[in-house]
């Protein structure tokens, strides 16, 4: 439940940026003086839309934030397992530097704060996601020759995925008095990014169809080339969104694929806050931490399919197996 | 713990710079950025360079604190002091629906804080953003060398610039752009004073004697350079190239405009070609130019310190001349905006007009056959207008 509340708050975060909508409640942790929950509906509901979604994204994220809160107290009243108590203390943690980040973001007006909030965010979606692939049930038949150490690279690939939503948090958030070289900087990082994280995520889904790993890490791993391919559309489509077709594009090959998908002269400008520019921006920066969260239960689940001692741990300190599966988290 | 070691420190140092810089750390927008390589093509020295920051700050203060010099009443008929302030500044809201720092908020990323056109986006960009700060803008229904009008700037807010990465603003309230548009002039003003005054330093000031805008020298800036720069801004409006009503059209009137079209006198052809098909740089189809915002950094023989500027500034791109068929026009393909293209070029490019450069005199070709070519145009990209 925790995991499922927070991928829309991932959303609100993320058209938040998009359309620049933070400052506009000016204080924090209240909402123009008053208190967070008792801020009056009307005016949220019926107000402008930039204090609708920042309102909205504080009391979506307070929200998260007690459901972190009950995850903890359910771990601790219901479950023994040491790693499990730290996990959930470590989201709480998580979820707590993530509110002051916010909050401090919008107290100081300081746009790397929001960088800094930008990039925990998906960094405590995938904490979540954790938490929910280690407690999912797992009755499935461990693949033969499976004994071996467990694998290191998938939670290489998660970080790998991590750097470049860090990379892509820094080129939404570069100040507006950056250099063009500093955003260039940023975009080339996060160009290069995007190439190391498709090969990984082919060579990871390749390993998985193509060795006996099982079927969670199959299917996961499926998963993630397929909302990868959904993550690299919406980035090619969210620079056309934004800054319409790089000079080398507008002549050639690629003028011409353009005329023939999208018709000769229809490149019409776009609309600045528009639905299209919006929620394709937004989308492309949520479609990357949904694919962090897999990335993540995907090195739990190979990690789970190929230690026998963890396997062993895992089932060993539970007070009731089916309470685990249908934890909180 | 043991406290890290010099060598180690300096590492943790560098590492941490390397990040912030990275990041965009550092890069703060509480002052314009002086016009560097107008400067040392004037050949400037630090101190003058910085005598004119300082007569800048008092004329037009900060992009925090927007100011209006006091000697230029008519800058009020442009631009209304709150309004700066409200388009001034970091983005921030201190009541419900009223945003500060407008022009950060959709401006800035792509024209910069100081309206250079260098804002960090503006490499990718093709075309790059418009600098402000020549006075000089493409898409407006003046003549080449007046300033657009506020319905021009109002026009290319409200409908963006098809083609490019300038989106429609639409969605803002009126209120909002008409704010923007006042801040854009503000900026283009700034822009043209910094100019000037580059060039009053440069040519009329004994060599290395630094800016003091102050007694008979202040007035006569303010009369002679200053003033015209913001008359011709408020007058715009006066300058508008108006369209004949429109005629009818038939065959003979497009054939007409094909043969000026193709001819030596109209000499469309040359750059766009036969077919309309446009020039492209590696065809060398066409003479290889630049517009009047790259020609001052294609320079013959630079100082060390200009082609430092230079090899640090955008990519020098030379202008194309467009493809007339099936592609988008940014400044517009009604008959209107046609016209006008036609009749006065485009400000700051190669585009040259045929028409007169001020109401009533005579062009190369008369406002009939300028009529008749915009016509043929429209028979050959039949298309409607995104506008």
């Amino acid at each position: 439940m925790l995991c499922c509340a927070t991928y829309p708050l991932i959303w609100i975060g993320g058209l938040i940026t998009t359309t620049d909508a933070g400052m506009a409640v000016p204080d924090w942790p209240g909402t123009y003086g008053y208190n967070l929950w008792l801020y009056p509906w009307s005016t949220w509901f019926f107000g402008p839309w930039d204090l609708f979604v920042e309102h909205g994204h504080r009391l979506f994220a307070s929200g998260v934030g007690l459901l972190t809160i009950g995850l903890v107290v359910v771990v601790f009243r219901c479950d023994r397992r040491a790693w499990l108590r730290w996990l959930a203390l470590a989201a709480l943690a998580l979820v707590i530097w993530q509110g002051v980040l916010g909050g401090l973001r919008v107290v100081l007006n300081e746009r790397l704060l929001g960088f800094a909030h930008g990039s925990t965010g998906p960094l405590f979606f995938a904490l979540t996601a954790v938490i929910v692939a280690l407690t999912a049930r797992n009755d499935e038949p461990r693949p033969s020759g499976s004994d071996q150490a467990a694998p290191l690279w998938p939670w290489l690939l998660a970080g790998l995925i991590y750097l470049q939503i860090i990379a892509g948090a820094a080129l939404r958030h570069v100040p507006e008095a950056s250099s063009f070289n500093t955003f260039a900087l940023h975009v080339q990082a996060h160009l290069w990014g995007a190439l190391l994280v498709t090969l990984s995520v082919v060579a990871a889904a390749i390993v998985a169809w193509r060795w006996p790993v099982g079927r969670s890490p199959r299917v996961l791993a499926s998963l993630m080339a397929a909302v990868l391919a959904v993550q690299v559309s919406l980035g090619v489509a969210t620079w056309v969104a934004k800054y319409r077709l790089p000079a080398f594009a507008q002549t050639g090959v690629a003028a011409d694929a353009w005329d023939a998908i999208a018709g000769a002269g229809t490149m019409a400008p776009s609309t600045a806050g528009g639905w299209t520019e919006t929620y394709v921006v937004t989308g492309h920066s949520a479609t990357g931490s949904l694919l962090l969260a897999l990335a993540a239960a995907h090195a739990v689940v190979a990690r789970r399919r190929t230690s026998t001692a963890s396997n062993t741990e895992l089932s060993s300190h539970r007070d009731e197996p089916s309470a685990a599966s249908a934890g909180p988290a | 713990m043991p406290p890290p070691r010099p060598r180690r420190r300096h590492r943790l140092a560098a590492l941490l710079c390397a990040a912030a810089g990275a990041t965009g750390c550092g890069e703060r927008a509480d002052s314009f950025q002086p016009n560097g390589l107008l400067r040392a093509t004037g050949g400037l020295t630090d101190e003058q360079s910085s005598s004119i920051d300082a007569a800048l700050a008092e004329l037009f203060g900060s992009p925090d604190e927007p100011r209006l010099p006091p000697e230029l009443p008519r800058m009020a008929e442009l631009c209304d002091l709150a309004a700066l302030q409200q388009a001034a500044g970091p983005v921030a809201s201190h009541e419900v629906g009223v945003t500060q720092g407008l022009y950060r908020r959709h401006c800035a990323r792509c024209h910069g804080v100081t309206g250079d056109g260098r804002g960090p986006t503006a490499r990718y960009q093709s075309p790059y953003p418009r600098d402000f700060r020549r006075g000089v803008f493409k898409w407006k229904s003046t003549y080449r060398d007046a300033p657009p009008t506020v319905a021009d700037l109002d026009r290319v807010l409200e409908h963006g610039v098809p083609g490019t990465a300038m989106p429609s603003f639409r969605l803002l309230s009126e209120e909002e752009r008409e704010i923007l548009q006042q801040y854009v002039i503000y900026l283009a003003i700034r822009g043209q004073t910094e100019r000037a005054l580059v060039s009053l330093v440069a040519d009329e000031l004994p060599a290395g004697e630094p800016l003091r805008l102050e007694g008979d020298l202040r007035d006569e800036v303010m009369s002679e350079s200053l003033a015209p720069i913001v008359a011709a801004w408020v007058d715009a409006e006066s300058d508008v190239v108006s369209p004949p009503d429109s005629s009818e059209v038939d065959d003979r009137l497009i054939a007409r405009g094909r043969d000026l079209y193709h001819s030596e006198k109209a000499g469309c052809f040359k750059c766009h070609g036969a077919a309309g098909q446009g020039g492209a740089v590696a065809g060398k189809d066409y003479e290889i130019d630049y517009d009047r915002w790259t020609r001052e950094r294609v320079v013959a023989r630079p100082s060390d310190a200009v082609a430092h500027l230079v090899r640090q500034d955008l990519p020098i791109r030379p202008s194309r001349p467009r493809q007339l068929i099936g592609a988008t026009p940014h400044g517009g393909d009604a008959t209107a905006d046609l016209y006008r293209r036609v009749h006065q070029g485009i400000a700051g490019t190669t585009m040259p007009a045929v028409g007169g450069a001020y109401p009533g005199q005579p062009g190369s070709l008369t406002d009939e056959e300028v009529q008749s070519v915009v016509v043929y145009l429209q028979s050959i990209n039949p298309k409607e207008s995104p506008l």
